[in-house]
């Protein structure tokens, strides 16, 4: 649904792009997130109300946004809520963004300021066990192979979900997503120096607690 | 770090695809939210009312006082009325010894008429005196109370204050207790 702009320079939609139209199942628009370019012009489209630049978006950054949600709860009704608070940030907030800083700091700074939120309303923080349960009914894989890794999985984000706050989310953003130092300095607010302690320090933990099962 | 927990927790913290009815989820709660917020409006709003109240309030009150229009500053009775009676011919019956209650500022000289600044308690207050040959000896008030007007011995008295409780302590400029 291209919008009609008066301006000089109006924003492309995903269309414009060379995008594949959404699907009604929501596969089918992924943007190239790498090239800033078609990002600016995305976001610009969505900022102008864009229903259509607004799903690019939502499918091009979901899988990002729940996982680190998901790894971070580790609960995936709670990952629901986080991911859903996130993106509706995103549409409020759009107008907030500056072209001049990374789009993708900026979105996760929101998924990590929801996964606090969302901690802070009290919700529990349990491992899950759908990744057993979906194990054990699958039938391609060998059963006793799939559960092995199912618990090793599971072992990790148990392990994971009971470090402190601070030290999960530095965890999940440099292993989920595999950013770097750097950027994960700049999303949390803090020094680089901060982010290696604790790492260092959340390493060493994890290290002590999964030792035992190897 | 030992050499197996990178690729471990690498591994058992992979990114995953999010569900499908994700979408929905946002969708949903896009279409609960309330409108915009207005919260923004309504304090743009109340600033322009209290903005507004206060220039009013300026236009109204009787006793608006600029320091720069005071021609002369003087906290002393005796020198402030020579001062009067030198540039207008109007001789205010100042006390000599006014209550600590009130303070002298100045006095302004508008071709027949004086205005008198001074303070009575804590609030500004503002006697203005004009010659008034041949009229009546009637008081009067304004409706809010803050101002009143009487003529006395041909001359006609103006006294205006911020709040109309200040009235009677404002009228011992002049008078005794």
């Amino acid at each position: 649904m291209p919008v009609k702009l008066a301006g000089p320079t109006p924003w492309k939609t995903g269309k414009d792009l060379g995008l594949a139209t959404v699907q009604p199942n929501g596969s089918g628009m992924v943007l190239d997130a790498s090239d800033p370019a078609v990002i600016k012009d995305v976001i610009e489209a969505c900022r102008q109300g864009d229903p259509d630049a607004f799903r690019e978006l939502f499918e091009t950054y979901k899988d990002r946004v729940y996982s680190i949600a998901l790894r971070y709860s580790g609960n995936p009704a709670a990952a629901m809520d986080i991911a859903q608070d996130t993106f509706l940030k995103l549409l409020s907030r759009i107008g907030d963004y500056r072209a001049e800083a990374s789009f993708d700091s900026w979105l996760y700074r929101l998924v990590v300021n929801s996964c606090i939120d969302d901690q802070r309303r009290g919700r529990r923080m349990t491992p899950f066990l759908d990744g057993l349960i979906e194990a054990v009914c699958a039938p391609a894989e060998s059963v006793l192979h799939k559960l092995m890794r199912v618990e090793t999985s599971q072992r990790v984000q148990d392990v994971v979900a009971r470090l402190a706050p601070e030290h999960r989310i530095v965890i999940v953003l440099r292993y989920t997503e595999g950013l770097s130092y750097d950027e994960i300095a700049k999303i949390l607010g803090c020094s680089p120096g901060t982010v290696a302690s604790r790492l260092n320090r959340a390493h060493k933990i994890l290290e002590r607690r999964l030792s035992p099962w190897r | 770090m030992n050499t197996w927990l990178a690729p471990e927790l690498e591994h058992g913290l992979r990114e995953v695809a999010a569900p499908p009815e994700l979408w929905d989820r946002v969708g949903s709660a896009r279409a609960r939210r309330p409108p915009k917020s207005t919260r923004g409006l309504v304090w743009a709003l109340a600033l322009t009312v209290v903005l507004a109240a206060g220039a009013w309030s300026l236009v109204r009150s009787p006793v608006r006082q600029d320091s720069q229009s005071i021609a002369f500053h003087c906290q002393n009775p005796a020198e402030l009325r020579a001062w009067v009676k030198a540039k207008t011919g109007i001789d205010v019956p100042l006390r000599g010894a006014p209550p600590a209650s009130i303070q002298l500022i100045g006095a302004r000289n508008l071709g027949e008429r004086v205005e008198i600044a001074y303070r009575a308690g804590d609030r500004d207050a503002l006697l203005l005196v004009s010659p008034a040959a041949g009229a009546a000896d009637v008081a009067h008030s304004n409706p809010a109370g803050n101002v009143s007007s009487w003529v006395m011995n041909g001359q006609r008295y103006t006294l205006a204050c911020d709040n109309p409780a200040d009235l009677q302590l404002a009228c011992k400029l002049c008078h005794l207790d």
